[in-house]
């Protein structure tokens, strides 16, 4: 398999925004060109993650769309939907056809626009990446499925919701140094328990929020990479697997077997143990995701994920640092965006340019997408140059 | 929706649940509501609704009963 690198990257402030779908995914895109030091004229092919614009924004085949906009010259271009792993997929597709021997540079985008959408409307398009006859028909929210796996995990390990609110806490904290981020606003449990309850356990401060944003990383073949201007970051392994849809069939509520499985494979492509990441952008959609995550990972066994968060282990000085940039709690979660954000996050921190919330000496990054409740998940790890 | 075939009087374990603030627009009218994984006195995992969770406390590992299925899927009541 050919070597793979990340040559640029670039994402908008995720948030409420004034810019639309294709100026979202467009202004992301060539950000990351130009940080490559990039023309259109070098990309051959385009893959973008997005996960439902169509009910969002009523655009569907959009990757044409961006391809156009941004002066693609008639290369291939595809939209990859797994739902909130949608962006990760689209990078695993770019690097699979790199890898593959067909194209020397491709453009990986991700983009969602979320916020001009109802709230209670929201629920309801994002409970599609659900089982729908089997969840969804039920009653059954995202909120809904994770306020599942929280009651189990604090129920099987003898938890308190404080650790819950460490993750909201910490993932809040470290945004205020991230200019992308969406909010920008340190918390305190005492605001945790004054916000009101959307799935028992869950309030409003466990959920990550409505988003409108955009990412893009232009990913080049090993011996192409001095062709551009940065830095190449390795992409060093990357892993994916599936599961059920539907939550309740799976036979373990306080781990994700497709994020085990994902992990697993990541860590035996580069050749890599838990122990010698140095930072981690982890999918924590929901403040408990990020405390199954780490023990997913294998930073933490299973049931000290809870007392790990709790401890500062996984703050920005602690022993291994998760969502630097804040995590979809705070950097924000434009859906299809998100897979594609936590690689230009780890790529700013391998670079070094990563500004206060920089890990110093970072040298392997990891991130982990999930779609659904984890029907989906892509763990990738990336290598500073040497 | 698929339809899960329970015969009435079915008994069950809670294996988790929650009860939902904040539902799409086609649960609105039932909110908040209980919502519960169950493993059934046969084995089989189901996802259904609890009703009696404001009158009696709901709990993993409470003993429930399966009252009827309607076209929200199946619907239990705390024993």
């Amino acid at each position: 398999m050919r070597a793979v690198t990340i040559v640029g990257a670039a994402e908008t402030k995720f948030g409420k925004s004034e810019l639309s779908y294709r100026e979202l995914a467009v202004a992301a895109a060539q950000a990351a060109l130009e940080d490559a030091g990039a023309e259109a004229s070098d990309v051959e092919a385009l893959f973008l993650g997005s996960y439902s614009p169509g009910t969002f924004v009523h655009q569907e085949h959009v990757a044409p769309l961006v391809a156009w906009e941004l002066g693609l010259s008639h290369v291939p271009s595809a939209r990859v939907e797994n739902a909130c792993a949608s962006g990760a997929t689209a990078f695993v597709s770019g690097l699979m056809a790199i890898a593959a021997g067909l194209y020397d540079v491709v453009l990986v985008v991700g983009a969602e626009k979320m916020t001009s959408t109802p709230v209670t409307e929201a629920t309801r398009i994002l409970a599609e990446a659900a089982d729908w006859e089997n969840e969804s028909t039920i009653g059954l929210t995202f909120p809904g499925a994770f306020a599942l796996m929280a009651r189990a995990y604090l129920h099987k390990y003898g938890y308190g919701r404080d650790i819950l609110d460490a993750v909201a806490v910490k993932n809040h904290a470290n945004a205020v140094h991230n200019p992308y981020a969406q909010f920008h606003k340190v918390i305190t449990p005492e605001d945790i328990a004054k916000s009101a309850l959307v799935a028992d356990p869950l309030t409003l401060y466990d959920c990550s929020p409505i988003s409108d944003g955009a990412a893009a990383v232009l990913l080049a073949a090993a011996d192409a990479a001095h062709n551009f201007a940065k830095e190449p970051v390795r992409v060093l392994g990357f892993g994916q697997a599936s599961d059920s849809l539907a939550l309740f069939r799976r036979p373990d509520l306080t781990t994700l077997a497709a994020a085990r499985q994902a992990a697993q494979r990541a860590y035996r492509m580069a050749g890599v143990s838990p122990g010698e990441i140095d930072l981690a952008e982890v999918h924590d959609c929901f403040t408990i995701a990020e405390i199954i995550a780490t023990e997913d990972l294998g930073f933490f066994e299973p049931g000290a994920g809870g007392e790990a968060a709790r401890a500062g282990a996984t703050a920005r000085d602690g022993r291994i640092p998760v969502n630097p940039s804040g995590g979809l709690k705070a950097k924000g979660h434009p859906v299809g965006a998100t897979g594609v954000g936590q690689l230009v996050e780890a790529t700013f921190q391998l670079r070094g340019e990563a500004g206060a919330r920089q890990i110093d000496g970072a040298e392997l990054a990891l991130t982990h997408n999930i779609g659904g409740s984890g029907a989906t998940c892509v763990v990738t790890i990336l290598g500073r140059s040497t | 929706m698929a339809t899960v075939q329970l015969a009435p009087g079915t008994t069950g374990t809670v294996v988790s649940y929650t009860v939902i603030y904040v539902p799409t627009p086609e649960f609105a009218d039932l909110a908040p509501y209980a919502l519960a994984v169950i493993t059934t006195s046969v084995g089989e995992r189901v996802l259904g609704r609890i009703e009696g969770w404001q009158q009696q406390e709901l709990s993993i590992g409470a003993q429930v009963t399966f009252d009827r299925s309607d076209d929200r899927g199946p619907v239990f009541r705390l024993k």
